[in-house]
């Protein structure tokens, strides 16, 4: 893939995402975006600590 | 809302400036290449992510970048620690125990043993607010305690001095429910006592001198004395009324006095607040029209940003805030906290910044003189003068402002200092912005390390935007 291509394709996915769409790509998956609010968990050294929001990248393989 | 393929086809044909038949087959090049990935061997694309099949399925990896761009809006929040352990807080409650043991061990030997088992008490999360509400329910108890045995101090000294017959008062207090036989055993033990010249304590308990049992058994001298006794008894009663009447009137005095003095702290915290209020309230217009966007309205920009058209977030695409204080992160997260995703940290240290610049302003004459081009990346750079021929890069946004004007005056005095200076505009609800931002760079991490030479508040207080 030519890199001209490659980082519009970046550019693309990464635009589409941020706005919270999912992208269907045929014979590969999907790819959206999911938000993780925040909350708060114990560290290893029994701290209470609250983790700040995150969004992350799910890719689903397409079913063959 | 989805995307299709073919959607996603023409998408990338406008960006990349080809045909959309070029960008389909590489595509689907590409598709074959990620769906024909190996157990072992992942399918690696630059910037993008990594495919891999995990447990017999196809699975993607985003690329650092990737996600640190996506994650924008929340750039700086960092985790925070809002409850210490269980181990901790037992070493700091211990502590306070400790203090508390050595104040009170002079006066209340009781409330010493209270303290000491509550300090073996084992401290659970879960049972800390009950336990603090216990030990605020103590402490008024331990007072009164205390106090008891002030007053019983006080009478004991005063018995001391008295003699017999403030003694059989205190008595009174003590053994309330006392038999007469008792109390006669007692008059004789202490009759014998007198002559021996025991210390006061156990004089103290000789008092019931005075009882009516007493006087039927002793002599006519005696009950003549026991007359002249109560005679005194009477007037140093009344002297320690007076003295008793005449304290907490002292004592309301300095309550009164402590009373003013709260309310003329009261009244100065109050005419502070006012003053800071007033000062922000100008500040803010001043930058409203002049320098600076309000917070909200920079929130309300960048959430905007992200929801308009592609075109526009073409151009306000994902940035990400590289290095800020710890302070400021704390902040952010605070912000994270009370209204989740909504606000934008990124801006609100942005908004710092700006607000700062009119502090700094006369410090930005020590901007390092330093090149900071980047090695092996020809066309980037910190200083120098702007490249138009790049497309897209990232810059460090140091400030954003609501007047163009403002902005190409910063923009300028960024440029006379020898940096590379970008005005980033961007529209929200109808209103432009306009960021100011320093420096051109191939990467991320680039701009990063860029902006840590930018001196103070710039190091800290900015972040790195795609332009």
């Amino acid at each position: 893939m030519d890199d001209n291509i490659r980082e519009a394709l970046i550019a693309v996915f990464r635009e589409e995402l941020i706005k919270k769409k999912t992208i269907e790509v045929d014979d590969l998956g999907t790819f959206k975006t999911v938000h993780i609010k925040q909350y708060q968990k114990q560290d290893p050294s029994g701290d209470l600590v609250l983790m700040p929001p995150k969004d992350y990248i799910l890719f689903t393989p397409q079913n063959k | 809302m989805s995307i299709s393929q073919k959607k996603l086809v023409e998408k990338i044909a406008k960006k990349a400036g080809v045909e959309a038949s070029v960008v389909d087959e590489q595509l689907k090049n590409l598709i074959k290449e990620a769906t024909s990935v190996e157990k072992g061997k992942p399918v690696k694309i630059e910037g993008f992510g990594t495919f891999r099949l995990k447990k017999g399925r196809l699975s993607f990896d985003t690329d650092e970048v990737l996600g640190i761009e996506i994650n924008y809006r929340y750039a700086g929040m960092t985790p925070i620690v809002i409850q210490e352990s269980a181990a901790d807080k037992e070493a700091a409650e211990s502590e306070k125990i400790e203090t508390g043991k050595v104040t009170s061990t002079d006066t209340k030997p009781a409330s010493d043993a209270e303290s000491e088992e509550s300090s073996t008490e084992k401290v659970t999360p879960a049972e800390e607010s009950k336990k603090d509400t216990q030990a605020e329910e103590q402490v008024p108890l331990d007072d009164q305690k205390k106090e008891e045995t002030k007053s019983t101090k006080k009478s004991s000294e005063e018995t001391d001095k008295s003699g017999e017959g403030s003694a059989s008062k205190v008595k009174e207090t003590e053994k309330p429910a006392s038999d007469g036989k008792k109390k006669k055993a007692e008059t004789t033990a202490a009759s014998t006592e007198k002559k021996k010249d025991e210390p006061a304590k156990k004089e103290e308990k000789t008092a019931p001198k005075t009882t009516p049992d007493s006087k039927e058994k002793t002599s006519v001298t005696n009950s003549e004395k026991k007359e002249a006794a109560s005679a005194d008894k009477k007037k140093k009663d009344d002297s320690e009324k007076s003295s008793s009447k005449q304290k907490p009137k002292g004592g309301k005095k300095e309550f009164k006095k402590n009373d003013n003095q709260g309310l003329i702290i009261g009244a100065v915290a109050i005419a502070a607040i006012i003053l800071i209020a007033f000062i922000i309230f100008l500040n803010r217009n001043n930058d409203n029209t002049a320098t600076t966007p309000s917070q909200v309205e920079i929130a309300q920009t960048e959430t905007s940003a992200t929801t308009t058209e592609p075109e526009d977030l073409s151009e306000s695409q994902p940035a990400e805030k590289v290095t800020s204080s710890e302070e400021s992160e704390s902040a952010d997260a605070e912000t994270a906290s009370k209204s989740d995703d909504q606000n934008e940290p990124v801006e609100v240290t942005e908004t710092k910044s700006a607000e700062a610049e009119a502090t700094t302003e006369s410090t930005n004459s020590d901007l390092p003189k330093a090149e900071m081009a980047e090695p092996g990346s020809p066309g980037y750079g910190l200083k120098g003068t702007l490249n138009p021929n790049l497309s897209s890069y990232y810059s460090i946004i140091l400030h954003s402002l609501t007047s163009e004007v403002m902005a190409e005056q910063q923009a300028q005095s960024f440029e006379k200092k020898g940096y590379r200076s970008v005005i980033d505009r961007y529209q929200k609800d109808g209103k432009s912005f306009f960021r100011v931002g320093v420096g051109q760079f191939e990467t991320i991490p680039n701009a990063q390390s860029a902006a840590k030479e930018l001196p103070a508040p710039y190091n800290k207080e900015h972040f790195v935007k795609r332009i």
